[in-house]
């Protein structure tokens, strides 16, 4: 694994959850009902006080946009170069993640429902810890790039 | 040992000695990086367990009834049995049952406004016009309230009430339970809370008012309950039927905003003839 490699695997998943938490604040912003399984699990979270970050139904800030402005950030930290860059994206992944984890927890056994969609960017916010996390421990050592050291010299 | 070694010259002494003191160096860079590396990671999960720590302060936190709340007496317990001692109660009635009036509840437990009506109004009329065989009350349940953040939590709540109705208790409890009622968007309706409250009604027995609680005949009773809700063209709670018994009752507004016990009593001293 090299470091360029590494900052690609996040910067993909990180594109990814921009898309999620775009598509899903949309819906919020429009008071759409989300695509979603059977049995309407997406809609009974996104109408939740768990979808606001107070807690309070039509409170201040709904996590869909806390969430797309999380995922943007962690893609432009991933183009800050060396260590600097490195703390930058775990600092953004790691709270993300604890973030995520809190609300899915919510979502699993208070409003006891779930949205596949929620379930979706708590994946991928995790991937993009831990390949975050391990990029800010090991990305020094690593080779900046797959090129090969010659052997024997 | 062998004496056949060659002897290293003074030069070849000073570059070991300088290579072993640059990988020495880079060693101890190395450890510094890491020892740093490390502080980073320990700063960011300091941060994200601020972060976590404000967000459940400003939401409230997980929603659940902890079992420090379930300690002692609910409140208003004593003056709730006194209230209904010599009130005969059969399911979801309370009163006389040839009382010349009847007051229809379509109520949720959890449901603010209905707090404000039982709690504020329900003990002057039981007092004034249950207990002396005038009006005789009815309440039948909904559950909807708090449905989108703590789903089944109201239903849980009536379909205690609903079971200890069964046991001829049910006024009981829905007035220790708008009594200690809490806010409508936490989950509180626990069977740990739910029993806490019905331990404290003489003769309720709390277990098995769980259990006939969940019976399909009071899913039935519910979905009776909605349909009649809807017909009466009712949209909120606490919402009222009020006439003779016996007859078709009429929708009843109560006057004001139903909190206090005038809202009913002219109605009612009207209708009796006082």
């Amino acid at each position: 694994m090299t470091e360029r490699r590494l900052r690609r695997l996040i910067l993909g998943f990180a594109i990814v959850g921009i898309a999620v938490a775009a598509y899903l604040s949309i819906v919020h912003f429009e008071g759409l009902k989300p695509l979603c399984t059977p049995g309407g699990g997406c809609e009974k979270v996104q109408e939740s006080r768990w979808a606001w970050v107070n807690g309070h139904k039509n409170g201040f800030l709904p996590v869909a946009y806390v969430g797309l402005a999380g995922y943007l950030l962690i893609t432009a930290s991933v183009f800050i170069k060396g260590e600097s860059g490195r703390f930058v994206t775990a600092a953004l992944a790691v709270p993300g993640w604890a973030f995520s984890a809190y609300l899915t927890y919510n979502e699993l056994f208070n409003v006891k429902a779930i949205c596949w969609w929620c379930m979706g960017s708590f994946t991928i916010i995790t991937l993009v810890t831990i390949f975050s996390v391990w990029r800010l421990l090991h990305g020094e050592d690593l080779p900046a790039t797959g090129e090969t050291q010659p052997q024997g010299a | 040992m062998s004496t056949n070694e060659p002897r290293q010259t003074n030069a070849e002494k000073k570059d070991a000695a300088r290579a072993a003191r640059e990988q020495a160096s880079q060693a101890d860079v190395q450890a510094a990086a890491k020892k740093r590396r490390l502080w980073q990671l320990g700063g960011i999960l300091g941060i994200a367990a601020a972060v976590i720590i404000a967000i459940v302060v400003a939401t409230g936190g997980s929603s659940s009834t902890s079992s420090a709340d379930l300690t002692g007496k609910p409140n208003g317990a004593a003056e709730i049995n006194a209230l209904f001692a010599g009130v005969p109660q059969n399911g979801n009635e309370a009163g006389n049952p040839n009382a010349k009036f009847t007051l229809v509840e379509f109520a949720d437990l959890k449901c603010p406004v209905c707090r404000q009506f039982d709690v504020g109004a329900m003990p002057t009329i039981i007092k004034n016009y249950v207990k002396t065989g005038k009006v005789k009350i009815q309440i039948r349940l909904l559950h909807f309230v708090g449905n989108q953040d703590n789903p089944g939590d109201s239903e849980d709540a009536a379909r205690f009430a609903e079971g200890a109705g069964l046991q001829n208790r049910m006024w009981s409890f829905v007035e220790l339970f708008y009594f200690n009622q809490k806010d409508e968007t936490t989950r509180y309706a626990t069977p740990a809370y739910l029993t806490w409250l019905g331990n404290s009604i003489p003769g309720l027995n709390s277990a098995k008012a769980i259990a006939d609680g969940k019976s399909k005949a009071i899913t039935k009773q519910f979905a009776s309950y909605e349909q009649q809700f809807a017909a009466n063209g009712f949209t909120g709670t606490p919402s009222f039927l009020f006439g003779p018994t016996g007859s078709k009752l009429a929708p009843f507004q109560p006057a004001g905003d139903g909190s206090q016990p005038g809202s009913f009593t002219a109605a009612f001293d009207a209708a009796l003839g006082k």
